[in-house]
C-alpha cells in the first residue's frame, strides 16, 4: 500500500504540474494580449495627441498681378505639418470646384507658400471657399473675397445721426465674423459704396460720397473678431429729412446687409451757410483737361502702376522697355464723378524699335557692324549702327530712286535701274574696322528684288581693294557670276589672296522671280562660303573652299549695285545688315528673317479699362486693340539700356494710337482708368514719358474726350514752396475767409505726428505769398483782416504758412513737416454774404511731400 | 493440527487474496485518477484554448477599432454629375487599411434615411482617399446627415446643407 501510495503521488504531481503549467501558460498569455492591448491604445493615443497638437494658420492669401492664388499657410502647432490638399470653390458656382494635392511638410514654425504649390488663376471680384486638409485629418475653411453662405453680424451707424446740411457724416459699419463653421475670413472687402436711399426726402435730397471705405479691405479676420469700415458723405437737404445708407459685403449673400439713417438738420435760425466750396486740389502744372500725361511716377497707384493724369510731365523723361514691363498707366480716383462724352481717343507715344531681335543683339566682336536701312530719302543714307558714316548715292539726287513704301514689311527702298545707279561707302575699307575683308568670319544680308535679269552679272554689294578689274581682293555678292549659265542666280564669292582663287558659292536656281528674297552670305573662319535664302537654315550654296589671305593694297570703298567697273544691278535692294567679325548661325539668320522693319516692327495689345480704386478692372475694356501694328522707328544708333535716357528728344519717333469711337464713359468717383500696352511679338519697343523737355511732339500721352471735370492728379508738394490750395466757390453766395480757423492738415500715413499750416493769403501775386509788406497787404488773412471777397464760379489760390506740428506765422518753435506721405485736408472757416457762416472740411486725399 | 493446518491454509489462501485485491484496488485507483487526470487536463486545455481565441478577436476586433479613423475631406455639391449628386470625399488618417461599406443620407431635421449607397470596392489605404458621387436629388437648403459606416463596424458622420 505504503508502495501504491507513493505511485499515485507521483501522477498526482504530473497532473499537478500539467495543470500549473497549463495555467502559467494562459496568464502569461493573458498579459501579453494586455500588454499588445496597451501598446495600441498608446499608439492611438499618442497619434490622439499628436492630432491635437497639430495647429496652422492661413497667414495671408493674396492675388498676384497675373491674378494667380498667392498666401502663406503657417504651421502654428508644435508637431511636423503635411499640408496634404486644398480645396477651392468659387462662391455660386458649385460645380467650379477644385482640389490641389500639395504633399508638403512644413516643420513648427515654418511657412509654406502657396504660390509654389497651387497653380490657380483667381478672378479678384469673386469670392472663393476655400479649405485645406491636413494629413492628420485637421480642416480649416476660409473664405477669400467672400463671407461663406452665412450671415454674418453687421452693424451700421452714421456718426453723427443727424447732421447739419452740408456736413459730413461718417458712415461705419462692423463686421463680427459670427459664422458658425468658424471659419477665417480672408480679404474681407465691403462693397465699396453704401446703397444711398432719399426717396423719403421732400423735396429731395443729397449725400455726395467724399471718401470711404477706409480700409478697403481686411486681410484676414478669425472667428469672433471684427472688422471696421467707414464712408465720408457731405449731406444736403431740408430739416428732418433722411437718409438711409445700407452697407454690405462683397460678395456677401444679398440679404446680409446692415442700414443706418442719417436725418438732416438744416437750423434756419443759425448762421450757417449753405455756400459750396470744393477744392480742386493743389497746385499742379496742368495741361489740357482731356491730355492724361503717361507719368513715370509710381506712388499711391493701387498696384505700382505708372501714374496717369494731366499734370504736366515733371521729369527729364525716362523709358519703358514695353517687352520687359508691359506697362499700365491709371489715373487717380478722387471725389467727383469724371463723365467723358463719345468720340474718339488718341494716345501720342514717343518711342524707338531695338536695332535687332534680342537674340542678336550681342557684344564686342559679336555686335553687328553696319546698318543700312535706307528709309532716308536723302544722298547720304546713314549707317543705323553709328559706326560709320554711310553710304552716299552715285548720282544724286535721283538716282538709285527712293521708294516711301513697297519694301519688305511694306518698308521704304532704293530702286536701281541698271545703268548707273549705285551707293558707294563714305569711307575707305583699309582704314575701317566695320568692313575688313581681310579677315574672316563675315556675314551680309540684305533683302533684294529683281524681275527676269539679262545680264549676266548683277552686283548687289561688293567690297574690294581695287576699283579697276577682279585682280585684286574682293568680297561680292550678286545675281550671276558672269557666265551667261548664271543669270539670276545668287552668288556669294570672294578673293582674299590678291588675284589669286577664289571660294564661290552660287545656287541651282534663279532668283529674279520679281518677289523680295532676303539673302544671308556666310564667310565661315576657314574662309569657306554658304549661302542661305529667306531664312530657311538649309543653304541654296555651299563652297568649302579655302584659301589663305594676303594684304589689302590700297584704299577702296565699299559699293552698292554696282562693281566699280561698269557692272550695275536692275531691281531693288533693302535693310543691308553686315557682320564683319561674325558668321550667323542657322537660328540667327532666321530671327533676322523674321525681324521686320516696316509697318509691323512690333505688334501691342492696347487696352482701356475703368478699374475700381484698388485697380481691378471693371467690366469689359472701353476699348481694346489686339496685335496693333507699330512701325519701325530707328533711333540711329545700337542703343541698350544704359543709353536709352540719353537720346536727344528728336531721336524718338512719335505715333498715334487711334481708338475710333468710343462711346460715353462714365467714372464714378472712386474708379481710375487704366491705360495698358502688352507685347504680343516683333522687334522690341521702347517708349519714352514724362519728359518735360519734349515741347513738338509733346511728351507721351492719352488724349480722352474733354471730360466733364478734371481727372483726380496725384499731388505732390514740395515743401520747399509755399502750400497752394485750389479752392472753387459754386455758389449760390459769395464768401470770405476768416483766419482764426482756415488751417491745412496733413495726417501722417506712417507716423503718428500729424502737421498743419494757417492760412496766410488768398490769391497773393507776390513771390513770397505770405510776406508781410505792403504790396501783399491787399491779399494777407490776418487776425486783423479776413480774405478777399470771393465771387460766385471763381477759382482762388490759398496760400498757407510753414507746415508744422505747431502751426504758426513762421516764428521760431515748431518742427517743419519732413518729406513723406501724407493724408491731407484743408479746413475753411467762413461766412458768406447773406451772412451765414460756415465750416468746411475737404478732403484733398493723399500727398505726397517732398524736398 | 489438520483443523489448525486448514486454518493455516486458509489463512495463508486469505493473506493471497487480499494482496491481489490490493493491487487490484491500486490498478482501478490509478485508472480512475488516471482517467479523470487526462480528462481534466483535456478539458482545461480546451477551455484554454477557447478563452485564447475569444480574447485574440476581440482584442483584434477592438484595437482595429480604436485604430481606425476617417475624415471628409470635403462635400460638395454638384448639378452635373448626371444630374443633381454629391461628391464626398474622405480620408484615411488611421494607421490601419479600412473598407467602406455603406453611406447613408439621413435628414438632419426629421432623421428619415433619405438614401443609402452600399460599396464593396471601397477600401482605402492609410493617408489614402476615397471619392464617390453620390447621386441624390438635392434641394437648397437641404440639412443632411452622412453617415459612412466601415467594414469594422465603425460609423462616421458629417453634416452638410445643400447650398
Amino acid at each position: 500500500m505504503k508502495k501504491h501510495r507513493g505511485l499515485s503521488a507521483v501522477v498526482g504531481a504530473v497532473f499537478l504540474v500539467a495543470v500549473v503549467i497549463s495555467a502559467l501558460s494562459y496568464v502569461t498569455y493573458s498579459m501579453n494580449v494586455l500588454g499588445n492591448f496597451s501598446e495600441s491604445l498608446i499608439t492611438e493615443e499618442k497619434r490622439q495627441k499628436d492630432k491635437q497638437g497639430e495647429e496652422f494658420e492661413i497667414t495671408s492669401i493674396d492675388i498676384t498681378s497675373a491674378n494667380k492664388l498667392d498666401g502663406i499657410v503657417t504651421n502654428t502647432g508644435q508637431v511636423p505639418l503635411e499640408i496634404k490638399s486644398l480645396w477651392i470653390e468659387e462662391v455660386g458656382a458649385p460645380n467650379s470646384v477644385k482640389k490641389f494635392d500639395i504633399g508638403k511638410t512644413v516643420a513648427p514654425g515654418d511657412q509654406l507658400d502657396l504660390i509654389n504649390s497651387v497653380n490657380f488663376v483667381m478672378d479678384p471680384t469673386k469670392g472663393y471657399t476655400m479649405k485645406m486638409v491636413s494629413g492628420r485629418g485637421e480642416v480649416q475653411t476660409f473664405h477669400v473675397n467672400s463671407v461663406s453662405s452665412d450671415n454674418l453680424y453687421l452693424q451700421t451707424h452714421a456718426l453723427p445721426a443727424v447732421i447739419s446740411t452740408e456736413f459730413d457724416t461718417v458712415v461705419l459699419m462692423t463686421v463680427t465674423n459670427n459664422a458658425t463653421n468658424s471659419a477665417t475670413i480672408l480679404n474681407l472687402t465691403p462693397n465699396p459704396f453704401p446703397t444711398v436711399d432719399t426717396s423719403s426726402c421732400l423735396p429731395n435730397c443729397l449725400a455726395t460720397y467724399v471718401s470711404g471705405p477706409t480700409p478697403s479691405s481686411y486681410p484676414s479676420l478669425k472667428s469672433g473678431e471684427a472688422a471696421t469700415f467707414k464712408w465720408v458723405y457731405t449731406i444736403a437737404g431740408k430739416d428732418s429729412n433722411t437718409i438711409k445708407f445700407t452697407t454690405s459685403i462683397l460678395n456677401g449673400i444679398t440679404t446680409n446687409t446692415a442700414s443706418a439713417n442719417g436725418e438732416v438738420r438744416d437750423i434756419v435760425s443759425a448762421l450757417e451757410s449753405g455756400t459750396a466750396l470744393n477744392t480742386l486740389g493743389l497746385q499742379t502744372v496742368t495741361g489740357s483737361k482731356d491730355i492724361l500725361y503717361l507719368h513715370d511716377e509710381n506712388w499711391f497707384t493701387p498696384n505700382g502702376e505708372y501714374q496717369l493724369q494731366t499734370s504736366t510731365p515733371d521729369l527729364g523723361g525716362d523709358f519703358v522697355d514695353i517687352d520687359n514691363e508691359n506697362p499700365t498707366w491709371i489715373t487717380n480716383n478722387g471725389t467727383d464723378t469724371v463723365v467723358l462724352p463719345a468720340g474718339i481717343w488718341t494716345a501720342s507715344l514717343n518711342y524707338i524699335t531695338e536695332f535687332l531681335p534680342d537674340t542678336l543683339v550681342q557684344s564686342g566682336n559679336n555686335q553687328v557692324d553696319m546698318i543700312f536701312h535706307l528709309n532716308k530719302n536723302i544722298d547720304t543714307e546713314p549707317d543705323s549702327s553709328g559706326n560709320t558714316i554711310g553710304l552716299d548715292r552715285c548720282n544724286s539726287p535721283s538716282a538709285p530712286q527712293y521708294f516711301s513704301s513697297g519694301g519688305p514689311d511694306n518698308s521704304p527702298y532704293y530702286h536701281f535701274d541698271g545703268s548707273n545707279d549705285c551707293f558707294t561707302s563714305n569711307f575707305s575699307i583699309d582704314t575701317n574696322t566695320f568692313a575688313n575683308i581681310q579677315s574672316s568670319p563675315d556675314t551680309t544680308a540684305f533683302w533684294f528684288k529683281a524681275n527676269n535679269l539679262s545680264v549676266n552679272r548683277a552686283i548687289m554689294f561688293r567690297v574690294d581693294e581695287s576699283i579697276t578689274d577682279y585682280s585684286k581682293s574682293f568680297y561680292q555678292i550678286s545675281l550671276g557670276d558672269g557666265n551667261s549659265g548664271s543669270v539670276g542666280k545668287i552668288v556669294f564669292e570672294f578673293d582674299t589672296n590678291n588675284g589669286g582663287s577664289r571660294t564661290k558659292c552660287i545656287s541651282t536656281a534663279r532668283w529674279d522671280n520679281n518677289v523680295w528674297h532676303h539673302v544671308v552670305a556666310v564667310r565661315n573662319a576657314s574662309n569657306q562660303c554658304k549661302l542661305y535664302m529667306d531664312g530657311n537654315s538649309t543653304p541654296v550654296a555651299t563652297d568649302t573652299h579655302s584659301y589663305a589671305t594676303s594684304t589689302i593694297i590700297g584704299k577702296s570703298k565699299f559699293k552698292i549695285g554696282y562693281n566699280g567697273i561698269g557692272e550695275y544691278f536692275t531691281g531693288d535692294i533693302d535693310q543691308i545688315f553686315h557682320w564683319n567679325d561674325k558668321a550667323l548661325s542657322t537660328s540667327e539668320i532666321s530671327s533676322l528673317y523674321n525681324a521686320k522693319y516696316g509697318d509691323t516692327a512690333t505688334t501691342i495689345n492696347f487696352s482701356i479699362y475703368k478699374t475700381d480704386y484698388l485697380g481691378n478692372n471693371i467690366g469689359s475694356p472701353i476699348k481694346q486693340s489686339l496685335n496693333y501694328p507699330i512701325k519701325f522707328a530707328d533711333s540711329g544708333k545700337l542703343d541698350d539700356s544704359n543709353s536709352y535716357n540719353s537720346l536727344a528728344d528728336s531721336i524718338w519717333n512719335q505715333m498715334n494710337y487711334t481708338t475710333g469711337s468710343i462711346s460715353e464713359v462714365t467714372l464714378d468717383p472712386t474708379q481710375r482708368l487704366n491705360f495698358t500696352m502688352a507685347y504680343v511679338s516683333g522687334l522690341d519697343m521702347i517708349l519714352r514719358h514724362d519728359d518735360n523737355t519734349m515741347i513738338s511732339p509733346k511728351s507721351s500721352y492719352l488724349q480722352t474726350t474733354t471730360p466733364t471735370t478734371l481727372f483726380p492728379a496725384y499731388f505732390t508738394y514740395d515743401k520747399s514752396n509755399r502750400l497752394q490750395v485750389i479752392a472753387h466757390n459754386s455758389g449760390p453766395y459769395g464768401s470770405w475767409f476768416v483766419y482764426q480757423g482756415t488751417r491745412a492738415i496733413f495726417d501722417s500715413l506712417s507716423s503718428t505726428t500729424s502737421y498743419a499750416a494757417i492760412i496766410c493769403s488768398v490769391n497773393s501775386t507776390q513771390s513770397d505769398q505770405c510776406v508781410g509788406n505792403a504790396n501783399n497787404d491787399n491779399w494777407l488773412v490776418t487776425e486783423n483782416r479776413d480774405s478777399i471777397f470771393i465771387p460766385i464760379n471763381s477759382n482762388v489760390n490759398l496760400y498757407f504758412w510753414s507746415i508744422q506740428d505747431r502751426p504758426d506765422r513762421d516764428i521760431t518753435g515748431g518742427t517743419v513737416i519732413p518729406a513723406g506721405n501724407y493724408h491731407m485736408y484743408v479746413f475753411i472757416d467762413g461766412y458768406d454774404e447773406t451772412g451765414k457762416s460756415f465750416l468746411r472740411q475737404m478732403d484733398i486725399g493723399n500727398v505726397k511731400v517732398v524736398d | 493440527m489438520h483443523k489448525i493446518h486448514l486454518r493455516n491454509n486458509k489463512q495463508y489462501s486469505l493473506i493471497n487474496r487480499r494482496a491481489l485485491a490490493n493491487v487490484v484496488t491500486s490498478a482501478i485507483i490509478l485508472s480512475a485518477v488516471s482517467i479523470m487526470g487526462v480528462m481534466m487536463l483535456g478539458w482545461s486545455n480546451s477551455s484554454l484554448a477557447t478563452q485564447k481565441q475569444v480574447i485574440e478577436e476581440v482584442f483584434s476586433t477592438q484595437t482595429n477599432k480604436i485604430n481606425e479613423d476617417l475624415i471628409f475631406d470635403n462635400v460638395w455639391f454638384s448639378t452635373v454629375c448626371p444630374g443633381r449628386c454629391v461628391n464626398v470625399t474622405m480620408s484615411n488618417v488611421g494607421t490601419l487599411g479600412l473598407n467602406v461599406t455603406e453611406m447613408k443620407f439621413i435628414n438632419g431635421a426629421t432623421l428619415a434615411e433619405l438614401k443609402i449607397f452600399t460599396y464593396n470596392k471601397a477600401g482605402i489605404v492609410p493617408s489614402g482617399s476615397f471619392s464617390t458621387n453620390a447621386t441624390y436629388s438635392w434641394t437648397s437648403g437641404d440639412d443632411i446627415d452622412i453617415v459612412v459606416f466601415t467594414n469594422r463596424g465603425n460609423q462616421f458622420t458629417t453634416n452638410v446643407i445643400a447650398p
